[in-house]
């Protein structure tokens, strides 16, 4: 129904419209994957060349317990990230939409953006600087009388936590921004007069909303959590593998490119999958409840 | 502003507010050791403008600068170009293509950025594309336009269907429908993508680091490679110079968007202004191909050369140097596999030249046009393993891996591996994040090769790792020298030229070579086999071995030259520094890393077994 309305002020066909960037990301993204593809499918030389006879044997490999237990530990680590991006953006995204002034709203949208267009190395560092043991935090700390010993902060699951959430926030908030930036205010308010609590309210009428953006945003943070090698070693102390230090290994140290292709591949399809099924089964319940 | 108004969402704003200070947090730590008067970034020791003023006589990083702002400013331009109408009529519902479409939307975000970058790489290669100014935006925007599509899309679900079937009642037509209805409802999300694209673009590393060719250096380039010899807070300075600027820039459009017509022609004027005085700054990136002069491109380490290096050479040999920084040995590596780079001399570590010259991406070194070969060089690092009789490589910097502690916690003498297994100092070791300098400590301190091919001895090291692993803090192999100064470990496994930087201003840090032997790198000059100019690249080569282009080197940068010449013309306290250059007696039991083939899968597995405990 809304399709065939969508279909009706249409000037030329949607594939025109698609068809600039349909080309460039076959040429420019399908093609170089291609080139990984059958990387993966080839054996390792003596030297780190690529010896093209067909093999199975990365794949196979990738299967293994040992890896098994990184891509775990990889997917928890990104979920998490995703929610707390989901918990914290939410509200920023949503007093950023209710500011009346077009400037306002583009002003903080871009004062989001901004920390991010230094070097995400000396970002990092200064985490470090804010975190280590006689570091900003429990320095005050100590000082206040809070605590007298000081905390460890630095080097763990909680490090490695900051710093993802830290580096993926701007890519929820925007994202939510977008959708809730349209929001009918009338339907919170008629919620509101209906009898439902505030909360009741967000999750029933603000979240199925804006279903579009909260999926574009833990697109946009989920993926590049779960291949994030540089926060976690920096601030985890690379004390535990995850799978993007697994990758970056097998193409920069073992020089295992058929091995490193095959298990991004993997990771690929599992995440494709994971997405997928996701998706359809929050936009079925979605459904169910407006129903 | 609105702000002072009433704020009607008192919790949303709270919260805001909360998110904010967590963003700015950081930001305000980076911004303030820009003025710190340390060079490092553990600790307030009073405020100097030092950095500024390096920094605005600092070319390179300049120049880094604005490759990185053209880069994004050109990827962000195209990808909204390309972007917006793919967004909208991806929205409007595609039969056949849309699952396929769909799939190369997502791919680029799926893919690991290493596994892109290599793919990239391999595919420029493929296609003889030479990797330019025109790959980088190329390959960003390939990965960037995916963000745009995103929002985009989902953007336009929220659009309100009555407009457009208003605007259609009113016999608008298609064209009319886009300009007037459309795009206007995606402004925020225009707004938001762009905001997106700029910054992914902008702080991009390790794809570009794949694509870059030529005079492509970006400032994430600039600072990674920067990280071997210690970052400094020029850094810090160069990004709150751009935090400044990016800031006013943004409040001057506000203004002459609001003010009136006169205030907005001055405001045009200034900026007019603005932009030729500082054009400078932009000039040399754009015009630096029109010199007729032959040109020598060197890709190198970063520090690797004192101020003058290369305006002597380009006085005395009537040439142009151009040089690019790398820090990865594998983008050096796929880039020469690639073929067709550009570059006339790379300096690649030991281990990198045994396998460059596997692959056949080296040419052979004519010694006869090096005279000072013989005359400089010192023999304890000719005829090393992995190009024994130096046909491809020509030693330049050489150093070792070593314990740096803290003397005023570590009382006992420091004189062997053991002490980095001594349960006493449990949680203040640090590690290098490094497969092979981990085990070649455990193969040394078992008396063992640090190149070891046998599996007894391997499981051995393995073993001895994964005991030692609750000891260890951390693995670092990026600012481990500032763990060291800040006390956070007392004992640390590193290489000898960070830990000298640290050692110059804090006393209490030591350095040793333990007894059993260590790492001993050496970097090395090569020819690329498809080196446009050779006869050049071995002018410059023989130039760099001259005893006093090697003494100003080692001079200027504190790393030891692999010039027996250059000794009389080195200063006395970097020749008397053992850290630097130590006793003949303590490089007998070192080896350099060699490429160990299909045994290297072991040491990798091993070491992803003590990773994943």
């Amino acid at each position: 129904m809304i399709q065939k309305q969508q279909r009706s002020y249409s000037h030329g066909n949607p594939i025109l419209w698609i068809m600039p960037a349909f080309v460039w990301l076959v040429f420019s993204i399908g093609l170089p994957l291609l080139i990984i593809l059958v990387f993966s499918l080839s054996r390792r030389q003596t030297y780190g060349g690529i010896d093209l006879r067909f093999s199975l044997s990365n794949y196979l490999r990738s299967l293994e317990l040992l890896y098994g237990l990184i891509y775990f530990r990889s997917l928890g680590l990104a979920a998490a990230t995703t929610l707390l991006c989901l918990i914290l953006a939410f509200p920023v995204a949503y007093f950023i939409a209710l500011q009346r002034s077009a400037f306002i709203k583009n002003f903080l949208l871009f004062l989001v953006t901004l920390p991010f267009w230094t070097s995400f190395l000396i970002r990092t560092y200064a985490w470090i600087i804010i975190l280590r043991t006689e570091g900003l935090i429990n320095n005050r700390l100590v000082e206040w009388g809070i605590i007298s010993t000081p905390l460890n902060l630095l080097y763990n699951n909680f490090a490695i936590l900051v710093g993802l959430v830290y580096g993926e926030l701007p890519f929820m908030i925007l994202p939510l921004y977008t959708v809730l930036e349209k929001m009918e205010k009338s339907l919170l308010e008629a919620s509101a007069d209906l009898g439902c609590s505030p909360w009741k309210t967000f999750f029933r009428v603000l979240v199925p909303l804006s279903r579009s953006g909260i999926w574009a945003g833990v697109i946009l943070v989920f993926i590049p959590s779960l291949g994030a090698f540089i926060a976690p070693d920096l601030l985890g102390g690379a004390k535990s593998m995850m799978v993007g230090n697994l990758i970056q290994s097998q193409f920069a140290v073992v020089r295992d490119q058929p091995f490193g292709s095959a298990v991004a591949f993997l990771l690929t399809v599992v995440v494709l999958a994971l997405l997928v099924i996701s998706y359809r089964t929050t936009k079925r319940s979605a459904e169910l409840r407006i129903l | 502003m609105a702000f002072s108004k009433k704020i009607h969402h008192p919790q949303l704003f709270l919260a805001t507010l909360t998110v904010f200070a967590f963003l700015y947090l950081p930001l305000l730590v980076l911004v303030l050791f820009s003025f710190n008067q340390s060079r490092l970034m553990v600790d307030w020791e009073g405020f100097t403008t030092l950095w500024y003023r390096i920094l605005s006589a600092d070319s390179r990083m300049l120049d880094s600068l604005a490759n990185s702002l053209w880069v994004a400013f050109w990827t962000t331009v195209a990808s909204l170009t390309i972007g917006i109408p793919a967004g909208v009529g991806f929205s409007r519902g595609i039969k056949r293509a849309g699952p396929l479409f769909e799939l190369l939307v997502l791919l680029p975000l799926l893919i690991p950025e290493i596994v892109l970058a290599v793919a990239f790489a391999a595919f420029y290669g493929l296609v003889r594309i030479r990797l330019s100014f025109l790959t980088v935006v190329l390959t960003h925007v390939a990965f960037s336009l995916s963000y745009v599509i995103l929002l985009i899309r989902s953007r336009m679900e929220r659009l309100d269907q009555s407009l457009v079937e208003a605007a259609m009642d009113l016999q608008a037509s298609g064209r009319v429908v886009f300009f007037r209805v459309i795009l206007p409802h995606l402004i925020p999300a225009i707004v938001s993508s762009a905001l997106m694209v700029f910054t992914i673009s902008l702080d991009d590393y390790v794809i570009t680091s794949f694509v870059a060719g030529v005079g492509n250096t970006t400032l994430p380039l600039q600072i990674y490679s920067m990280v071997k010899e210690g970052i400094t807070p020029e850094i810090n300075a160069v990004c709150t110079v751009l935090l400044v600027v990016t800031l006013m820039a943004v409040l001057l459009t506000h203004f002459l968007q609001t003010s009136t017509l006169r205030l907005r022609k001055a405001l045009l004027g200034f900026c007019l202004a603005i932009a030729v005085i500082s054009s400078p700054l932009w000039w040399p990136t754009l015009s630096s191909s029109r010199e007729r002069r032959q040109t020598l491109n060197l890709f190198i380490w970063s520090a690797y050369l004192a101020p003058d290096t290369l305006k002597v050479f380009e006085q005395r040999f009537n040439a142009r140097v151009v040089f690019d920084l790398y820090d990865s040995i594998e983008a050096l590596l796929a880039k020469l596999q690639a073929g067709n780079t550009g570059y006339d001399v790379v300096v690649p570590s030991d281990y990198a030249v045994h396998i460059a010259i596997n692959r056949g991406l080296l040419s052979p070194i004519d010694k006869d046009k090096l005279p000072n070969f013989e005359k400089s060089l010192d023999p304890q690092f000719l005829n090393k393993s992995f190009d024994p009789r130096n046909r491809y490589s020509v030693p330049y910097i050489w150093g070792t891996t070593g314990i740096g502690y803290r003397k005023d916690f570590i009382k006992e003498p420091v004189e062997s591996w053991k002490i980095l297994w001594d349960e006493k100092y449990k949680n203040k070791i640090v590690m290098l994040d490094d497969m092979r300098e981990n085990f070649g400590v455990a193969l040394k301190m078992a008396g063992f090769s640090l190149n070891s091919r046998e599996i007894s001895e391997i499981q051995e090291a393995k073993r001895l790792l994964e005991l030692q692993k609750p000891l260890v803090r951390a693995y670092n192999s990026s600012n481990f020298q500032e763990i060291l100064a800040s006390g956070d470990a007392w004992l640390i496994l590193g290489w000898n030229g960070q830990i000298l930087k640290v050692a110059r201003d804090n006393p209490n840090i030591g350095y040793s070579i333990p007894q059993e032997g260590t790492t001993l790198f050496i970097d090395n000059f090569c020819i690329p086999a498809d080196a446009p100019h050779k006869e050049l690249a071995h002018q410059f080569i023989n130039y760099m071995l001259e005893p006093d282009t090697a003494a100003a080197i080692a001079n200027y940068t504190g790393y030891a030259v692999a010039n027996r010449a250059a000794v009389p013309y080195i200063a006395k306290w970097l020749i008397n520094n053992r850290v630097l250059f130590p006793d003949t007696k303590d490089l007998e039991k070192c080896e350099t890393i060699e490429d160990l083939g299909e045994v290297l899968l072991l040491y990798d597995r091993y070491w992803t077994e003590i990773k994943s405990k």
